[in-house]
């Protein structure tokens, strides 16, 4: 036990000094903020309206005008992707934000109370987790029907499962621990215990979770979208692009090129991030 | 004399079950232990481990139910924990930790508690410096410092030290025994000490108390106990030194 507690409590110095010398999180870092830029770029000075169709430009290669070439549209890709990266992230934040919340309700509940609630809880969470998110996604798809919003929010739930096992976890190793004894002789409530007291020592383990967690929102996203349940034409996401250009792949390579380096892009660069902090 | 706790007939039993459809099994950890402690006592609880002192304790705060009768006639006693490592929240500052236990003790200006803070880090030999310290860069010893602080900065009259130095190598343990008793006198305590060290007992405590599978074999003062001991336990505990 003491031995669990000095690892536990070593975790958390180094990751208050060491993230500054840590290779892996320092090239994700870049790599997000890239991807951050390119995002905001798309925003305030897209080169081309992303759904501005142009018949003369139909399927141009890259060129001076057209960086990353034209679609089947005579749109350009280059203002696509970074609307694209966009969507996508919006979706994958959404996604996260929904997962997490819950997530650490759910966990701090059932890890700290134990008992029926967390028999009852987890059982239910148990039923959420024997189903692939992506199968989970589709049934609330067609009870809620697609769009953006359906998409986060099915995606979302789906999400919760796992983050609550990762912080019950937590919570049940804490629980037990002499400061929140300490805490309860202090006379701290409930509330103040669970969210005060012991939540901020999860966010290691919870924050490398949480930039997993959006790599899998961002694959799921651009599932959905490849099927066709996510975002909606003409707005583009990166799936969308991905399911659109396979059929052109051999006529123009570029056009599933470019949406594809940008998931790659992304996942990569919050995968390296969430290696970083998982590591040190 | 004015009493500040009194337990009578303490039980304590832990149900075990396996499963759902198990037959509960049921341990006996504290067999009717009765005692009581008196304003300005030290008293040593001494057993080996397994006979239920820390029971004891943590029956008194409340964290356990019992069966019996526990009288407080002091508000909010508490307690100082074995471990220095892990009754220290390893993602909070000493500073905030103090803070955190006036500001639920009740006290709700920030420059009064700032101010006892700081008095009560100096009143355990530590500094202001180590306000800023995150538990984690402080040493065994100063640790349990801290924690000494964090029980009694909200002023009990009463206060259970769980094994306190038991974790710690033996020169700083003098200290932090030399510790307790200075601030004893400064803030008008009793204690109630609990350890499985007949050794560290005797320079400490008014009256000792001797605990043998969770019922009290023998008590008195150290010297009659150590020196005349009657149960056949006691000249054990006394032969392993």
């Amino acid at each position: 036990m003491k031995i669990n507690n000095y690892i536990f409590v070593k975790d958390i110095s180094l990751k208050k000094n060491s993230l500054k010398n840590n290779r892996n999180f320092i090239a994700g870092s870049i790599i997000v903020v890239f991807m951050m830029i390119f995002m905001l770029v798309g925003m305030i000075a897209s080169p081309y309206d992303p759904t501005a169709i142009d018949s003369s430009a139909k399927f141009q290669g890259m060129s001076l005008a057209h960086w990353f070439g034209c679609d089947n549209f005579g749109r350009d890709i280059l203002s696509r992707v970074m609307e694209g990266t966009y969507a996508t992230f919006k979706v994958a934040f959404g996604t996260v934000i929904i997962g997490t919340l819950f997530g650490i309700i759910v966990g701090a509940l059932t890890g700290y109370y134990g008992g029926l609630i967390d028999e009852i809880l987890m059982r239910i969470n148990d039923s959420i987790f024997a189903f692939p998110s992506i199968l989970l996604a589709l049934l609330f798809i067609s009870l809620l029907g697609a769009g953006t919003y359906q998409v986060t929010l099915a995606l979302g739930i789906a999400f919760i499962p796992s983050f609550a096992r990762i912080v019950r976890a937590e919570f049940l190793k804490a629980k037990n621990m002499d400061y929140v004894k300490v805490a309860k002789l202090m006379g701290a409530s409930d509330f103040r215990i669970i969210f005060i007291h012991i939540l901020p020592n999860t966010y290691t383990v919870l924050l490398s979770s949480i930039m997993i967690g959006f790599n899998n929102a961002v694959l799921a996203e651009a599932s959905m979208s490849f099927l066709g349940i996510g975002v909606q034409p003409p707005d583009p996401s990166l799936g969308r692009m991905l399911s659109e250009a396979q059929i052109y792949l051999a006529k123009a390579p570029n056009y599933a090129l470019f949406p594809g380096v940008a998931i790659i892009l992304l996942i990569l660069g919050f995968s390296l991030m969430a290696d970083g902090i998982g590591r040190d | 004399m004015e009493k500040v706790l009194t337990v009578e007939n303490l039980i304590v039993e832990f149900k075990n079950k396996k499963s759902l459809f198990d037959k509960p099994s049921i341990k006996r950890v504290l067999n009717g232990v009765s005692f009581e402690i008196n304003k300005g006592e030290i008293v040593g609880l001494v057993g080996e481990s397994g006979s239920g002192k820390s029971t004891i304790a943590k029956s008194i705060l409340g964290l356990i139910p019992f069966e019996g009768r526990i009288e407080n006639y002091t508000a909010r006693p508490q307690m100082v924990f074995q471990d220095p490592y892990s009754s220290l929240n390893p993602s909070k500052k000493v500073g905030w930790l103090l803070n955190e236990a006036l500001y639920l003790d009740g006290v709700k200006d920030k420059d009064i508690r700032k101010n006892k803070v700081e008095e009560m880090i100096n009143l355990v030999g530590l500094s202001k410096e180590h306000l800023e310290r995150y538990p984690n860069e402080l040493s065994g010893g100063q640790r349990q410092r801290v924690c000494i602080a964090l029980s009694l900065i909200s002023e009990p009259k009463l206060l259970l030290a769980d094994e306190p130095v038991s974790a710690l190598d033996v020169t700083i343990q003098a200290q932090i025994l030399e510790l307790l008793k200075e601030l004893y006198k400064k803030m008008d305590l009793s204690i109630l000490f609990i350890s499985h060290d007949l050794r560290v007992v005797y320079n400490i405590c008014d009256r000792v108390l001797i605990l043998k599978k969770g019922e009290i074999v023998e008590s008195g003062t150290p010297k009659e106990v150590y020196q005349n001991p009657k149960h056949e336990y006691t000249k054990q505990l006394l032969d392993s030194i």
